[in-house]
């Protein structure tokens, strides 16, 4: 696709209603406009019924995760002129039921945080903020690598056991416990692991790195689950 | 029992195998071609080597590294298609059982070789 000139694409979108995809003929102003400058397009000339999530356009807020072309993908980061073709299949994240066309219901997906617990319960609760952590502390650099994650649901929808074994934790889950297992100013430590040291939890995943290809923000969730089946081989846990 | 035969115990055990058949298998494979050669492999000559004792030792925690290793990944994998926990719970146990009967058989095996005074 030519950077500098306008051209068409054909923006093929899953529904819900109809119970198949609708294509619709799309302007794109430059290589550089993205998947969801063309939803809005479809929205606001074409079909105001599409269905879709967005909010901050910027990355941030990880609402619009959808399947493009057939990876996982923020919709407004997603650069059209990057997927290499005129033809762009939009689909909802796999593994969580769909609302309406691509917009899912991420309850299954935040239900892994509250099975796992994983939720900071720190050491000091009566301090008005959490300590900072000094830039020498123990397992600091551990912890930032595995940081930053806007709980889009991507490395969900990508995990191959969350779509096929029903109660399987997920890897956005068990990265935040292992964040939390590392961090001295949690409470619960290294005793969180147990909430993953289960056949539903770290012990099934087989490492096949689909949740770190997909991550929009390119956290390594692969190595981290590595890391974390090494605390879990070594740790003593009840 | 039910602590011991635990997931995270079981998938624990199936590491600490692989750490430990590694380099019993480099040392097999050392011994059986570099060492003994490996035209020496009829019964006598077997059976000599595993009368000293040594040889003996470490083909049993050969057996024991590499069966329970094998069968643990075994049971790991056919559970990644069991859908309710006590179908996880039968597959954990036929595969001790295989296991145990592997590890059975494999010491018979060895056991043929020892002479008959030994036995």
């Amino acid at each position: 696709m030519n950077e500098s000139k306008p051209t068409r694409i054909t923006l093929e979108v899953s529904r819900s209603t109809a119970g198949a995809a609708s294509r619709f003929d799309v302007p794109v102003p430059s290589a550089t406009s993205r998947v969801l400058d063309a939803l809005l397009y479809v929205r606001h000339h074409l079909d105001p019924t599409l269905g879709f999530r967005y909010s901050c356009r910027a990355g941030m807020c990880g609402s619009c995760a959808v399947v493009v072309n057939g990876k996982e993908a923020l919709a407004c980061q997603t650069a059209i002129g990057t997927l290499g073709t005129d033809h762009v299949r939009v689909s909802p994240l796999r593994a969580l039921p769909v609302l309406r066309d691509l917009m899912c219901d991420m309850a299954p997906f935040f239900d892994t945080f509250k099975r796992s617990d994983a939720a900071m319960r720190a050491k000091e609760p009566d301090r008005k903020t959490l300590r900072t952590m000094p830039p020498g502390a123990p397992h600091r650099a551990a912890i930032e690598a595995q940081n930053g994650c806007l709980t889009c649901g991507a490395c969900y929808s990508a995990c191959e056991w969350s779509a096929t074994r029903p109660g399987y934790l997920g890897p956005a889950a068990m990265n935040r416990i292992f964040m939390l297992s590392l961090d001295e100013r949690d409470a619960p430590g290294r005793s969180r692991l147990a909430t993953v040291a289960h056949e539903s939890g770290a012990l099934r995943c087989h490492g096949l790195g689909n949740c770190s290809a997909v991550c929009p923000v390119d956290i390594p969730l692969r190595e981290g689950m590595q890391k974390l089946k090494g605390l879990l081989a070594t740790e003593d846990l009840p | 029992m039910r602590a011991i035969l635990s997931d995270l115990r079981l998938w624990r055990w199936q590491r600490y195998t692989a750490l430990a058949a590694f380099p019993l298998v480099l040392a097999h494979l050392v011994l059986q071609y570099f060492f003994f050669g490996v035209d020496a492999s009829t019964f006598a000559e077997v059976s000599a080597r595993v009368k000293g004792g040594v040889i003996l030792g470490l083909d049993v925690l050969l057996l024991a590294a590499v069966s329970a290793h094998g069968f643990l990944g075994l049971r790991s994998m056919l559970q990644d298609y069991a859908r309710s926990s006590p179908a996880a719970g039968w597959i954990t146990r036929a595969s001790l059982f295989a296991l145990a009967a592997t590890f059975a058989y494999g010491l018979a095996a060895l056991a043929a070789f020892l002479p008959a005074g030994i036995r």
